[in-house]
């Protein structure tokens, strides 16, 4: 049995670049990390301008800065494990807790499985037939390439995919919600896939799902987080607090 | 059964103590936990590391986390075929996928028998 946390609380961030918002998930896991009280949270975010997330190990020579550049899209390296990401449109996640918390656990499939259960049965209130991933793993550079089985699939095309930073106290645990196209764009500023881009864009076309394909085009982060909210915090067994909200709407 | 010629930590790391040097590991269960790894970050040889602190990470399909030096002192050796073969780790984590020796290791961080180890995995 774990710890029975006092609150989950959540938000919906102001949209930022992708270093701050990288920074706003590295902070919240180094508070997670040293304050033994700290309240568990669900943070939600958008990218502006959209950015390309590189997983904590992956090699930077393989994008291509210009492109990127010239396209007005940032860069930036996740805390996170997993391949690459362009962040485009989409609803971004981020939970934070220490390490142990009733409903979330410790061991790194417990909190995969806790997190997929709230996303999966959010998503399906809002009608949204949401399914576990199938086991598989990226092929090659893109993080939505393949679905692993902690991550959320529709009709067996990835809509969330998901990274998780474990230290000695706490978690993080950050995906994204597939909204609109864009994501698939990734291929275009790798500079390995570059001369096979458009194949690269057009397998992860088929390969994901986003909101805008599904009809609920409408869903946007503040309802989903307050779905996803209650329903991490019915698993957690605790009450859910809605924290300061951002002065913009993200979606 | 896992050997009893070494310790183990509270981070699911093994030590063995040879002559001069200690051999650092990490354990069937962290690496079953973690699932199949795709990326090691070690220290160089050289490098002085200090007990408790993090001394490289470690990746996995599922996660990325720390590795904590068990004890203070400098790298000596680094398992060069992991670079290549990460899932050493997995296949053999006691043997070949050993991660870094330490020369003239001190200040260990608590460190307990085998029975005492397989007592807390079994626990949690």
């Amino acid at each position: 049995m774990g710890t029975v946390a006092r609150r989950l609380r959540w938000w919906v961030d102001t949209p930022a670049p992708g270093a701050v918002n990288m920074q706003r998930d590295r902070a919240l896991l180094q508070r997670a990390e040293s304050e033994p009280d700290f309240d568990p949270c669900l943070r939600l975010y958008a990218w502006d301008p959209p950015a390309l997330s590189l997983g904590f190990h992956q090699d930077d020579a393989e994008v291509d800065a210009g492109a990127l550049a010239a396209a007005g899209f940032g860069l930036v390296r996740r805390p996170t494990g997993g391949a690459a990401v362009l962040h485009h449109r989409e609803i971004t996640y981020a939970v934070v807790a220490r390490l142990g918390v009733e409903g979330l656990g410790r061991r790194v499939l417990e909190i995969h499985d806790a997190i997929a259960r709230a996303l999966s049965s959010s998503l399906i209130e809002l009608g949204v037939d949401a399914r576990r991933g199938g086991g598989g793993r990226p092929d090659g550079f893109a993080c939505f390439s393949a679905a692993g089985g902690h991550e959320i699939t529709v009709d067996g095309r990835k809509l969330v995919g998901s990274a998780l930073r474990r230290t000695r106290h706490a978690f993080l645990q950050h995906g994204s919600l597939l909204t609109g196209p864009g994501h698939e764009q990734l291929p275009r500023y790798l500079r390995g896939e570059r001369t096979r881009s458009e194949a690269g864009v057009e397998s992860l076309r088929v390969r994901t799902i986003t909101l805008d394909d599904l009809d609920a085009k409408d869903l946007d982060a503040t309802e989903w987080g307050e779905a996803f909210a209650r329903r991490l915090g019915e698993g957690l067994r605790t009450g859910v607090e809605r924290a300061h909200d951002a002065e913009h709407p993200i979606g | 059964m896992r050997p009893s010629d070494r310790k183990y930590t509270k981070e699911h790391e093994w030590v063995l103590e040879e002559d001069d040097e200690v051999t650092v590991g990490i354990t069937d269960y962290a690496s079953e936990e973690l699932g199949d790894i795709v990326y090691l970050d070690l220290p160089e040889e050289g490098v002085t590391i200090t007990a408790g602190e993090s001394m490289g990470s470690i990746e996995t399909v599922k996660a990325v986390e720390e590795i904590y030096a068990p004890a203070s002192g400098e790298i000596s050796a680094v398992n060069g075929d992991l670079a290549d073969a990460p899932e050493k780790v997995n296949e053999s984590p006691y043997e070949d996928g050993w991660l870094v020796k330490i020369r003239d290791a001190a200040d260990f961080v608590e460190l307990m028998s085998s029975d005492e180890y397989d007592g807390m995995v079994s626990g949690s």
